[in-house]
């Protein structure tokens, strides 16, 4: 064997390596995963859906590596998480169906006027579409945007997969982001946006809720949605058939499966999938940094909606509600009814608002929910 | 030498003549099917009048956008359809309809904020009358749950 031979030899190990083909676009998204892993790890924040994005973002990033390709015509493996997973769109869903098998509606049940929160805080869903089409972006991508502010992860993944996939890794990355990070952008708009005497607002306690109306609440609320925005059943369809499962009793084996194993199996799947939509090629442009920017404004505008509208109605109503529970209807369940609680009690510390808060919490689900169902019926 | 450079040119402009679509019209961007009566034009609108059936004028755009139809969303509705831009084309729809007196319309509107803008009004107020429908819903059946439980507990 020649020295040239030898040479070849090694020059073709070499190019079966990563080395070979590592571009400065690689080592930039190794810095961005592991941005996301310090928050998850270091900073808890979300940490069971930051850890596994942010590995799938550092994963992918590797040159040569086979995981979101095809090799001889065949799925590789994120590929095919990814496409029966999110393409398919069932995984949202199925994070839906554990939701639901983990929620009590009782709080919103008790005070049914929460729902319309709910739906006031989705005023940062309808504003941020407007800049985000004015920022360049298009329809679609506006309306995937815009319903980050609705701070719902499986329903930003949701409806972005079905109106913009090119932007699934940046919208849930700053949804989830956001969600993380709701103790620290809520309080400073709710003290400006509420006197000192509005936080002290003290509600009666909420009345018991029988067993007959939390069975019959999710048919309910199914049959309204399923009437009046049908295509978004397949995500509020198993948030109520998961809370059905709960509230019945009498399945408590799948109640149990659905909040836990397959929640949680689910759960890394989704977030290795999002992670894995990263790619240098298509993530490092003008584009993540706008929609993280345009997702800050959306939390900011949907909290000022959810307390505006609490407001408004204090203006009909005999007893009055603490406009701070508006800022819950940004649903970020239970992150941002704590919040409410938590900026409540700094002004009156025998105010629990916890539960109160809990039913637009709940309610900005159903919301944020509808809206993603006008964006798919108008877009789809 | 004066001659060939007149040829030359010549056959230039019979090439570019060839590549351009006979008698093919537009209106913001958007081909029109030949043989149409021009009913109203205006900057933001026009309305053109055929004697073809809703699908062969349906078939002609779809024909039209078949290469960049990743914004463009065609919505079949009895003796209608209407073609919808949601990417960045200075128009936004093309309504076909059939008319009570048998011809087709095609109405071409253009792009503007407006619609957009009452478009996301009346998306927002509509996530209200979800929600509103919810509300009036489960205060109704929380009513009834709670008058018939009241009267079962008395008659006990």
């Amino acid at each position: 064997m020649s020295l040239s031979e030898i040479w070849d030899l090694v020059v073709g190990i070499f190019y079966t390596t990563g080395i070979s083909a590592l571009s400065w676009k690689h080592v930039v998204m190794w810095g961005v995963g592991s941005f996301f892993l310090y928050l998850a790890i270091k900073k808890n924040f979300e940490p069971l859906l930051l850890l596994p994005i942010g590995f799938g973002i550092f994963l992918v990033n590797f040159p040569l590596v086979p995981l979101m390709g095809y090799s001889q015509g065949h799925a590789e493996l994120l590929r095919i998480f990814y496409h029966y997973g999110l393409q398919w769109e069932v995984i949202p869903c199925l994070i839906f169906l554990g939701l639901g098998a983990m929620t009590d509606f009782g709080p919103l049940i008790a005070n049914p006027k929460s729902l319309l929160v709910g739906a006031g805080a989705q005023l940062g869903v309808f504003i941020t579409f407007t800049g985000t089409m004015l920022a360049g972006f298009t329809l679609k991508e506006a309306a995937s945007v815009g319903i980050i502010g609705g701070a719902d992860g499986p329903t930003t993944i949701y409806l972005t997969q079905a109106l913009a996939p090119q932007l699934l890794g940046a919208n849930a990355l700053a949804a989830y982001s956001y969600m993380a990070m709701v103790p620290l952008i809520q309080p400073p708009i709710m003290r400006l946006l509420t006197s000192s005497q509005e936080r002290r607002i003290r509600m009666r306690q909420l009345r018991p809720v029988s067993k007959t109306e939390k069975i019959l609440y999710p048919l309910l609320c199914t049959g309204v949605i399923a009437l009046l925005v049908p295509a978004v059943i397949p995500l509020m369809g198993m948030f109520m058939l998961g809370n059905l499962m709960k509230e019945s009793g009498v399945v408590g084996r799948l109640a149990d499966t659905a909040q836990n194993a397959l929640m949680n199996g689910v759960t890394i799947i989704l977030g290795i999938s999002v992670g894995a939509t990263m790619s240098g090629e298509t993530f490092l442009s003008w584009r993540p940094l706008m929609i993280f920017g345009l997702g800050l404004l959306d939390f900011a505008v949907c909290t000022m909606g959810g307390i505006l509208t609490v407001k408004i109605m204090n203006r009909f109503l005999k007893e009055k509600m603490n406009p701070l529970i508006g800022a819950a209807g940004v649903s970020a369940v239970p992150m941002s009814a704590r919040v409410a609680q938590v900026v409540g009690q700094q002004e009156d510390r025998k105010n629990h608002l916890l539960m109160h808060a809990m039913g637009p919490n709940l309610a900005g689900v159903i919301g944020s929910a509808a809206a993603a169902g006008m964006f798919i019926a108008m877009f789809k | 030498m004066k001659k060939t450079w007149i040829a030359f040119f010549l056959v230039v402009l019979l090439a570019l003549a060839g590549s351009w679509p006979a008698g093919a019209a537009d209106f913001l961007g958007v081909p029109l099917p030949e043989g149409g009566r021009k009913v109203e034009e205006t900057g933001r609108r026009l309305q053109m009048v055929y004697q073809e059936p809703v699908e062969t004028v349906a078939d002609f755009y779809r024909q039209a956008f078949k290469d960049d139809d990743t914004d463009i969303n065609f919505r079949v509705k009895p003796g209608q359809v209407r073609v919808e831009d949601f990417g960045k084309r200075t128009w936004h729809a093309i309504v076909i309809a059939k008319q009570a007196d048998k011809t087709v319309s095609v109405t071409v509107t253009k792009d503007s904020y407006v619609w957009i803008l009452t478009m996301l009004v009346f998306r927002f107020l509509a996530v209200f009358v979800v929600l509103l429908t919810l509300f009036i819903v489960v205060s109704l059946a929380t009513a009834i749950i709670s008058r018939v439980s009241r009267r079962q507990s008395a008659e006990t």
